[in-house]
């Protein structure tokens, strides 16, 4: 099979270093402290977060959960590979779970607790990329103080070419395949997750596709979280006749 | 411009868009406060030091935004206010807030923040209103004073050394609410303001604005502004007052009104209550159709104006 046909051109039409469609929707959820809506491409996931609240009794082991859910909707196909994918996912929201309580400072978690909540709607390739940053999302429009502002991308190399973003199709190869998660400002991979069997000098190639995607995925995710803000401040601006009126 | 009139479905995202691309066109010239994104660099250049204030931290001697949020310089103070977050306690706030557990002389009171409040069984008032000792009896007898789950207003009154608020009920204005409605908004819709207890009288209502986004509506009470179950007279009885079903409206219309302004992210101030409350009653909207489209642009357009006449 051609992943990359001689034009240049992948499967889905897409250049070797283009991403899908990347839709961002924030707060859109009522009852939570904060939310995300990322579609990429075909893949959709939405992220609830509840919390900076205060801690249950009895303690738990750890002050920040998260829980990435694939929903039976989400994927196509007989039960096994729905298992199967809900098993990666819990092995996935592990290592996001350890990589936020570094990015939240301790301060904040101190006698409280924050859980997050992703549903994978469609499951399509990048999959957990996408569920990392409406997990990440989610928390920044909580408001819950982060060191840094991460994206996560997916890359695979296939038929020695490296591609940005695999759709399903691609990502289904058994071929060289890593996804990060990459801090934007300390310039530092939180997670990194590889598939398959690869060179050194191919994880290489792969590592600096991902990271150039992260920093694309960075820039789109700054944009919606500035412009929902400046949302929030021109909705709830101080009308200064209204207090006079009442003194 | 985005109508909301149509028929299909909007969250609560989708009405902050359409309520702030309409005020957007009145506000012309008026200067922008700049905002911050996680992770961004905040300018000190003309600074001659600074203070790192909340929502920002030193990297490498640059001052970082670790929260999205508008930026608020004061003298050397640099911080970052976030406009959805977890309620920030401050000396000497009117909170709306619900008794959690009761351990030992102590109620864990939820308050819409980052950690739950401690109430001191020495900071509220016993029944009956006698100044003394709290005794083990007394301790015995706390659920007797507030239950889990009872809804109190109260105020916050110290913090403890780990930042966790310590709350007190030793006035007649504080203690259990009964008999109203909660509505639950955005702490940060509702500004620090002379008063929290406020009777709208011209709504027949009165509201307690707590400043942790928890509102509460009761039937007006001549008199007493919205007082709470007054607790010098006699032991609590559990017993609902009486309310009639105009009262019980004018509860509702305001309540919708809160609602309404808390969806499109409109601050929340006595002044905004009576005027949505007075556009539902001159338009003729139903209780129900309050919170649905047609009205929702009502209060946008009364809104927009409003900010044009400024």
């Amino acid at each position: 099979m051609e992943f990359v046909s001689p034009e240049g051109l992948r499967l889905d039409g897409r250049r070797p270093k283009e991403l899908r469609k990347l839709r961002i929707k924030l707060g859109s959820l009522d009852g939570t402290d904060g939310s995300a809506f990322v579609q990429l491409g075909n893949t959709k996931v939405l992220a609830a977060v509840f919390g900076p609240r205060g801690a249950p009794t009895g303690a738990r082991s750890s002050a920040i959960s998260c829980v990435i859910a694939v929903s039976a909707i989400s994927v196509q196909g007989d039960r096994r590979s729905k298992e199967r994918l809900g098993r990666q996912a819990t092995e996935f929201s592990r290592a996001l779970t350890n990589a936020m309580e570094q990015l939240v400072p301790a301060d904040i978690l101190k006698n409280a607790c924050i859980d997050v909540h992703v549903q994978v709607l469609q499951a399509d390739g990048g999959l957990f990329a996408a569920c990392a940053n409406a997990a990440l999302l989610a928390l920044a429009n909580a408001g819950v103080p982060l060191r840094d502002i991460c994206a996560a991308c997916h890359t695979g190399l296939l038929e020695s070419t490296a591609l940005v973003d695999l759709s399903a199709q691609e990502s289904m190869q058994q071929a060289p395949q890593a996804a990060i998660l990459y801090e934007c400002r300390t310039q530092s991979i939180a997670i990194m997750q590889t598939d398959n069997k690869m060179s050194t000098t191919a994880l290489e190639e792969l590592l600096e596709l991902a990271t150039e995607g992260c920093i694309a995925l960075v820039t789109a995710m700054r944009q919606a979280l500035i412009s929902s803000t400046v949302q929030q401040l021109s909705t709830s601006a101080p009308h200064a006749s209204a207090a006079q009126r009442r003194d | 411009m985005l109508s909301l009139a149509s028929g299909s479905v909007f969250d609560s995202a989708d009405l902050v868009a359409v309520a702030a691309s309409s005020f957007d066109q009145t506000s012309g010239g008026a200067p922008e406060t700049p905002v911050v994104c996680v992770g961004d660099t905040i300018a000190t250049d003309g600074q001659e030091g600074f203070l790192r204030g909340h929502g920002t931290q030193i990297v490498d001697g640059e001052l970082v935004a670790t929260v999205s949020g508008a930026v608020e310089r004061i003298n050397k103070l640099v911080s970052v206010r976030t406009l959805k977050s977890r309620y920030t306690a401050e000396l000497g706030d009117v909170l709306v807030g619900r008794v959690r557990e009761i351990s030992g002389k102590r109620w864990k009171v939820d308050i819409n923040g980052r950690q739950e409040a401690v109430l001191q069984l020495s900071a509220v008032n016993l029944p009956g209103g006698i100044q003394r000792r709290r005794t083990a009896e007394d301790e015995l007898n706390m659920r007797s004073v507030f239950q889990e789950g009872d809804l109190i207003s109260t105020e916050v009154q110290s913090f403890f050394a780990d930042g966790s608020v310590a709350l007190h009920t030793r006035s007649t204005k504080y203690g259990k609410l009964k008999g109203g409605q909660l509505v639950t908004v955005a702490c940060s819709l509702i500004r620090r303001q002379k008063q929290h207890f406020i009777p709208l009288e011209s709504l027949g209502v009165d509201v307690i604005l707590g400043c942790n986004g928890l509102v509460w509506v009761t039937p007006h009470v001549a008199g007493a502004p919205a007082a709470a179950a007054d607790q010098t007279s006699e032991p609590d009885t559990d017993v609902e007052p009486s309310v009639s079903a105009k009262q019980r409206a004018a509860v509702c219309r305001t309540a919708n009104a809160l609602r309404a302004l808390g969806a499109l992210g409109i601050s929340i101030t006595p002044a905004t209550i009576e005027d949505t409350c007075k556009a539902s009653i001159d338009a003729g909207v139903q209780l129900h159709a309050m919170l649905e489209g047609p009205f929702l642009e009502v209060i946008i357009s009364q809104e927009t104006q409003r900010r044009q006449r400024q």
